[in-house]
């Protein structure tokens, strides 16, 4: 037991690392894709060190303290549950045997915390922030969600050991070739999940400073920081889980997730912004109507 | 049998009055028609032709043959006794309709029952 | 024993007496009449308590002037002839009394007597034996009537009374033509001798047309469509006290000899004339009421609607084949509606002369002031409208019990009529209760209405106890005990902690009594209804002292009549606790000071529901089964009866197409009572939806279907409340919509009808309570302390209340699902329910309902306790100390299951077992391992997990270790300023504006307005329809003509 706790620390650790790499390619990408320079790819390192080193925190109140911890805690959550390689005494994780749906709702563990968080601290703006977040997850839920039936009803399955075994075998197997349509639609939705350029009116940079974290500084940033570092990793891991065929070593692992990455990062790149009721109608419409195609051919058969 | 037609008649036309009148005098009128009618019907019903009074008279005691009427030829006594009830009770009902007009006639100058639709609905 | 014709002569004697005896006084007068009234009414008495205990077991015959019948006059006492003169002297002294109190404007004696004349008649007329006879007495009331009538300040009465004038003479001139044609087609005017002369063969030809002209002359003065125009005028513009007597008392005089005529003239239609004007009367009585704005007319409609419901009755008992103990049902059915409307309409004609009110609108507010009025009216109305424990529930439940079962479609349209009945009597309840500057004075004496109201009581008793004497239900002795001891708490409406008191003592001995109960079905739901009703009255006492002092004894009335329905053990005493529930929770809900309009829908939408299980269970009886038990095999109309016996278990639990009382209830009804509604008595529809799912759906192909159906009404419930949520703006609408999304997961799980279905329900039913009260209850005390319940008037709080906070952060948690806490166990067993089933769809939109619950999740925490903190709300307190403890117990309840589903699942295990659902494909090992045939789920491993991430985080930040500074509420990056206020900076109001605009087609109120569009129109067409009534006298006359050539045209033609 205590050795599985250490093992959680590693891929923490390691996920961190990670993800803040992952922040910084994205950062130095979509400024070459606008003809910057951009900062270097370890900036997110560097702004981390930052914020940790910063002498004073402001706090404004209670749920203010504690919404930096809950994001923590998402993060961690949701990285430690997706089995990152299968099989793996230490990759696979805390992985169960019911995970699927756990994953989907401990996944908003950090975003209500961020939330909340940013409501305490008495700025509008930052309680605008979720209120565009909640409204947009409102629609890309669906559009994954049917992927994500769709695959536990084809596999007769809520676990992702399972969901990545029964994709073994060749890269036929994937669900990606299996059920494209249910795998488009989970694409689409997860250009929303992480926020990506046509839907990242939730941090939207330019009108409201930067979303939840308005108010938040110094180390409740980097808590924030590492939270969100955290989390995308896990997601990463989740849609390679979920779409890719899992993975069986760790290069795997990175190869998938970084193909994953840089199909986000690319579309962020050349799209400009929807409202939050345009994203909303765009993930209700179609992706949707792609999703259904695989959907009910699962319901069929 | 033409009793019995002539009350019905009457009877009809005392209905007439009340259905189609629109003063409440004439429609009194026609309730105690009808109520004539009735009577009249009532007396009709025990009318035997020729008969005599259902009554038993010292006289036919005393007479050796007679000594009951002839029951065929006997009037039924009974309507008789039930129309003077029925006559009582309209003259009744007549009064007690009229005393009613002449209040409602005080009350508006007028005894038309088209100004009095006040309850309606 | 005093001999019946000493009644009549004293009377007789007394009345006439009275033109001398008025040299002698006022006082005298009365004197005289008082010493009449209580000689008449202590003779009838004597005589009915004789029919009562047996020692008369036959009926008095009196032989006038030594003749024996056929050639007398004689007279005979029954026994319904004995108790019905006993009503009438009743009603008539107390009409008398209320009237003299008042003061007659007439001359006093001339009005004396009439109203002698007027009883004497009616005596008569119950009691003679001589259908001349009874012509005479029928003369001698009417005139008395006219008479009376006409005696009113207001001179619309004289025009009422001529109306009443000529009608009533069209009508004896042919109940006097029926009788002499009698006497010469018959041979006599014997009511028994006719009667052995008549065999149902000869009817045909003449007689045929003599016995309807002489009913025909009872018909309209028993006031049946389309002849009852001056009836109604009659109601409206006599003297209320006159109306009382004549309605309460004459009218059912009358309906006795037409019931007996019929009897005697062995006339074999008399079905079809109840059902055709009397069931058509009733109907459009029923209906032209709704929008009646004169209170006299609108009871007068009522009357005339009851007076339909009599003969239907009696063509059922007469001539509708009834045997056995359906026969006795109906004759219960028909006393109990007699004495019900003689008591409680008499009560309701005095209490409108003690107003003086006509115009309904100015009838706002009359029962603010006045406790005993507002008992008198509303047990009258309650009464009237077939609330239980009333007389007139009972009745209601005779008659549909006793009705065969090949007129089912005559129980569908009574109870539709007692719908519609419903409407305008509670809208009359809605107006009088609610509040209003008006100031009223009683005027005149309330001793009548209350001597009324206490007989309608004690009948109401009575007849209870004979309903259960002969259905043989059983039911149990230490709940009506209970329920009678809310009496007691009623009493002590003075001190509201000793109500709080005595509400929890009656409570926890429930719990004591019942704690050794078998776990099933039924037991889950007792220990449920008992701890959960337990904890959440708890936290009732600081909000009580808002409400009436009626809340308390309601409150324990409504928690004990669920444990009634938890007990029942046949369908029909399901039935009657549920309507108990109904009824006591509208009466709470009303208290709500804006919850006038909103208690009145949900009432209307329970009657619906209420009755459409009535007659569900109506077509489950047969032949001497008459209160089928839950085990009862299923019969050929099974799926209709399971549909028609769900929607009352649906409209409880609001789902989708049946929602629309919701918002408005929950959201309006007193604070403290919100919890309940939404915790207990909405899960009473689950209960009920169990059990019919159950015992009552053949589990057969097309049963499926309507489950398929049952469960895509509950995703569509769960997943569009959850959107309409996130756009109110008042606090508990917000959580009610919430209350109906969450119970159509629920009602998922039912449809399921699976083991892991069942689980998912049971386990949901048990959460949804502890989460959603504890919300309620906090919200509760937020709104004792601030004052509000609008949204965006709220904000910051959690520098207040952090303890409230906490607890509330924590229902939200479980209401979102969100493990570690208890929610997400439930979402987990419904999820593998429904993957076992494969029903894809009903999955998905389960799942996005609760991704889209997200949205008022976050905007509740948000607006009530985060942002910023206003100023008026600076000296807040934190919640009162009953609501915070409820709110930890139910917090810490809400974290132990979280951390042990089993403390749940292990009861529910067992009802699942005990309904014979224990399939494979769902285990549960050890206290927090559920496993199905997909996955398995540990919660204990979940919040240890949980715990642990959140204790990384927690060192990591200490590790770090910078200097925290905390800034006040204002001191934010605004712009390089400062704000002025907090008002200005609290993002508080339509959060979701953007996700409207996305929505805007969804979330137009479609329901609420179609079922308005529907509400409306029939109001409308009723409106116009009744301009059938003219006010014009011919036009009456016309109608009654017509009516006649109708009958005979359909004998004529043989349609019968």
């Amino acid at each position: 037991m205590w050795y599985k706790i250490l093992y959680g620390l590693l891929v923490v650790v390691g996920g961190l690392a990670y993800g803040l790499l992952l922040g910084g390619i994205s950062r130095k990408i979509t400024a070459r894709l606008h003809g910057r320079r951009g900062p270097t790819v370890f900036q997110n390192y560097i702004d981390l060190i930052k914020l940790i080193r910063k002498k004073t925190a402001i706090s404004h109140g209670t749920m203010f303290f504690l919404a930096p911890m809950f994001r923590l805690l998402g993060g961690i959550g949701v990285l430690l549950l997706v089995p990152i390689v299968t099989k793996s005494a230490i990759l696979s994780n805390f992985s169960f045997g019911g995970d699927l749906i756990v994953v989907l709702y401990f996944m908003v563990f950090g975003c209500l915390g961020m939330a909340l968080g940013a409501a305490d601290s008495g700025h509008p703006h930052s309680a605008l922030a979720p209120t565009r977040g909640l409204a947009q997850m409102a629609g890309y839920e669906l559009p994954f969600l049917i992927s994500v039936i769709g695959l536990a009803i084809a596999h007769n399955t809520v676990s992702l050991g399972t969901l990545v075994s029964a994709q073994q075998g060749g890269i036929l197997h994937w669900n990606l070739f299996q059920y494209p349509f249910l795998s488009i639609a989970g694409f689409i939705a997860m250009l929303g999940m992480y926020m990506a350029y046509p839907f990242s009116v939730v941090m939207a940079p330019q009108e409201i400073a930067v979303g939840p974290p308005t108010e938040y500084s110094s180390t409740f940033l980097s808590f924030m920081f590492t939270g969100r570092s955290l989390f995308g990793v896990g997601k990463y891991v989740l849609f390679m889980d979920l779409f890719l065929g899992g993975a069986t070593n760790l290069l795997e692992a990175f190869v998938k997730t970084f193909a994953i990455f840089l199909f986000v990062v690319f579309i962020t790149g050349v799209f400009p912004r929807y409202r939050t009721e345009q994203a909303v109608k765009f993930f209700w419409t179609y992706p949707v109507v792609i999703g259904l195609i695989d959907f009910i051919r699962i319901f069929i058969k | 049998m033409i009793f019995f037609g002539a009350s019905l008649l009457l009877i009809l036309i005392g209905l007439y009055g009340a259905l189609v009148k629109r003063n409440l005098i004439k429609i009194i009128i026609g309730l105690s028609i009808m109520d004539t009618g009735i009577n009249m019907l009532i007396i009709s019903l025990g009318f035997v032709k020729g008969g005599t009074a259902p009554i038993i008279s010292l006289k036919s005691l005393f007479q050796k043959n007679s000594l009951l009427v002839d029951v065929s030829k006997i009037v039924d006594p009974l309507p008789q006794a039930l129309v003077l009830t029925a006559i009582v009770i309209g003259v009744a009902v007549t009064a007690m309709a009229l005393s009613v007009v002449i209040r409602m006639y005080s009350v508006k100058k007028s005894i038309e029952i088209d100004d009095f639709k006040e309850l309606k609905w | 024993m005093v001999n019946p014709v000493v009644i009549i002569a004293i009377t007789l004697m007394a009345a006439f007496s009275i033109g001398i005896f008025q040299f002698f006084g006022k006082k005298f007068v009365r004197g005289v009449f008082w010493l009449t009234i209580l000689f008449d009414f202590s003779a009838v008495l004597s005589i009915a308590y004789g029919f009562l205990t047996g020692k008369i077991t036959k009926p008095i015959m009196v032989k006038i002037g030594g003749f024996p019948p056929p050639i007398g006059i004689n007279l005979s006492v029954d026994r319904f002839g004995a108790y019905l003169a006993v009503v009438i002297f009743f009603i008539g002294a107390m009409a008398a009394y209320h009237w003299l109190n008042k003061g007659i404007d007439d001359p006093e004696p001339k009005a004396l007597v009439l109203m002698l004349l007027l009883l004497l008649g009616s005596t008569g007329m119950i009691f003679t034996q001589d259908f001349f006879n009874l012509f005479v007495f029928i003369e001698i009331t009417s005139i008395a009537s006219y008479g009376l009538v006409a005696s009113n300040v207001d001179w619309s009465s004289l025009e009422a009374s001529f109306k009443y004038i000529v009608i009533g003479s069209i009508s004896s001139t042919f109940v006097l033509l029926g009788a002499v044609l009698l006497y010469k087609f018959g041979g006599s005017l014997n009511m028994l001798d006719i009667s052995s002369k008549i065999t149902p063969s000869r009817y045909g030809g003449v007689l045929m047309i003599i016995a309807i002209m002489f009913l025909f002359g009872l018909l309209i003065e028993l006031e049946l469509f389309p002849m009852n125009g001056w009836a109604l005028d009659i109601y409206q513009g006599a003297n209320p006290a006159v109306v009382a007597i004549l309605a309460g008392g004459i009218v059912k005089g009358f309906y006795l000899v037409f019931v007996r005529s019929a009897i005697y003239l062995k006339f074999p239609y008399i079905l079809k004339i109840g059902l055709i004007f009397g069931l058509t009367t009733y109907l459009v009585s029923q209906f032209f009421a709704w929008k009646q704005k004169d209170i006299r007319r609108l009871f007068g409609y009522s009357s005339v609607g009851q007076l339909g419901l009599l003969v239907l009755a009696a063509g059922f008992y007469v001539g509708g084949g009834l045997q056995g103990i359906d026969k006795t049902y109906m004759l219960l059915a028909i006393v109990f509606f007699v004495l019900n409307h003689s008591f409680s309409k008499s009560t309701l004609f005095f209490i409108t002369d003690l107003i003086e009110e006509k115009d309904i609108e100015k009838w706002k507010g009359v029962l603010k002031g006045n406790k005993l009025l507002k008992t008198l009216f509303s047990t009258s109305v309650l009464s009237m409208a077939g609330a239980p424990p009333f007389i007139g529930f009972w009745a209601k439940l005779f008659f549909v019990l006793a009705i065969p079962k090949q007129y089912f479609y005559v129980v569908v349209l009574v109870l539709l009529g007692a719908v519609a009945e419903i409407i305008y009597y509670f809208n009359l309840y809605r107006i009088t209760s609610s509040d209003s500057e008006n100031c009223f004075e009683i005027k005149g004496s309330i001793v009548p209405a209350s001597m009324n109201t206490l007989v309608l009581l004690g009948l109401s008793f009575l007849s209870g106890y004979y309903f259960f004497l002969y259905t043989r239900i059983s039911v149990s002795t230490n709940l009506l005990i209970m329920m009678g001891a809310a009496i007691i708490i009623y009493i002590f409406g003075f001190s509201r902690i000793f109500q709080w008191v005595l509400s929890l003592g009656i409570l926890s001995y429930a719990l004591y009594l019942f704690k050794n109960i078998n776990i099933n079905l039924q037991g889950f739901f007792l220990l449920f209804i008992l701890v959960g009703g337990l904890i959440l009255v708890f936290a009732t006492y600081p909000v009580s002292k808002k409400y009436s002092w009626s809340f308390y004894p309601l409150l324990i009335f409504s928690v004990l009549s669920m444990v009634g329905i938890a007990l029942a053990k046949e369908w029909i005493s399901l039935f009657i606790f549920w309507e108990l529930m109904s009824w006591s929770s509208y009466l709470i809900i009303n208290q709500g000071s804006k919850a006038k309009k909103a208690s009145w829908v949900y009432l209307v939408m329970s009657a619906i529901g209420g009755y459409a299980m009535l007659s569900g269970i109506k077509l489950l009886t047969s032949g001497p089964n008459l209160v089928p038990g839950f085990n009862s095999t299923a019969m050929r109309y099974s799926t209709l009866s399971a549909i028609l016996i769900f929607t009352a278990f649906l409209i409880k639990m609001a789902t989708a197409p049946v929602h629309i009382w919701a918002r408005e209830a929950y959201g309006e009804s007193p604070d403290g009572f919100t919890p309940i509604l939404s915790g207990i008595l909405s899960k009473m529809g689950v209960f009920g939806a169990i059990l019919t799912v159950v015992y009552l759906l053949p589990h057969t192909a097309h049963s499926s279907v309507i489950l398929y159906g049952l469960a895509l009404f509950g995703a569509l419930t769960a997943l569009f409340m959850a959107l309409f949520a996130a756009f109110q703006e008042n606090v508990k609408k917000v959580l009610a919509y919430s209350s109906v999304s969450q119970v159509g997961y629920i009602l998922i799980g039912i449809a399921l009808a699976s083991s892991l279905g069942y689980s998912a329900a049971l386990y949901h039913t048990v959460n949804h309570l502890i989460f959603k009260g504890l919300l309620f209850v906090a919200v509760a005390g937020i709104i004792y302390r601030t004052g509000t319940s609008y949204l965006p008037e709220m904000g910051g709080l959690i520098r207040r209340m952090p303890v409230t906070f906490l607890a509330f952060l924590m229902g939200i948690i479980t209401l979102a699902g969100i493990p570690p806490l208890s929610g997400f166990a439930g979402k987990w067993l419904l999820y593998s329910a429904l993957l076992e089933k494969k029903w894809m769809f009903i999955l998905l939109i389960a799942m996005f309902a609760s991704i889209v619950a997200f949205m008022y999740c976050y905007k509740l925490l948000h607006t009530i306790f985060l942002g910023q903190l206003r100023d008026k709300y600076i000296k807040v307190k934190e919640v009162p100390l009953p609501i915070a403890i409820v709110e930890l117990v139910l917090a810490g309840l809400t974290m132990a299951v979280g951390i042990k589903p089993s403390l749940i699942l292990d009861f529910s295990d067992k009802v699942v077992k005990s309904l014979g659902f224990y399939g494979p494909g769902y285990a549960y090992q050890g206290a927090h391992r559920i496993v199905s045939k997909f996955g398995y789920w540990n919660a204990y491993f979940m919040a240890v997990f949980a715990i642990g991430a959140f204790i990384i985080a927690l060192v990591l930040f200490f590790l770090v270790k910078a200097k925290i500074r905390k800034v006040g509420q204002l001191d934010i990056g605004y712009s390089g300023e400062v704000p002025d206020s907090p008002e200005s900076v609290h993002f508080g109001y339509d959060l979701y504006a953007h996700m409207r605009r996305a929505v805007s087609p969804f979330i137009s109120p479609i329901m609420e307005n179609s079922y308005k569009k529907v509400y409306n129109g029939i109001a409308a067409f009723v409106d116009y329809a009744r301009r059938f009534y003219t006010g014009d006298l011919n036009t009456y006359a016309m109608w009654v003509i017509i009516t006649l050539s109708f009958i005979f045209y359909i004998f004529y033609k043989g349609v019968f």
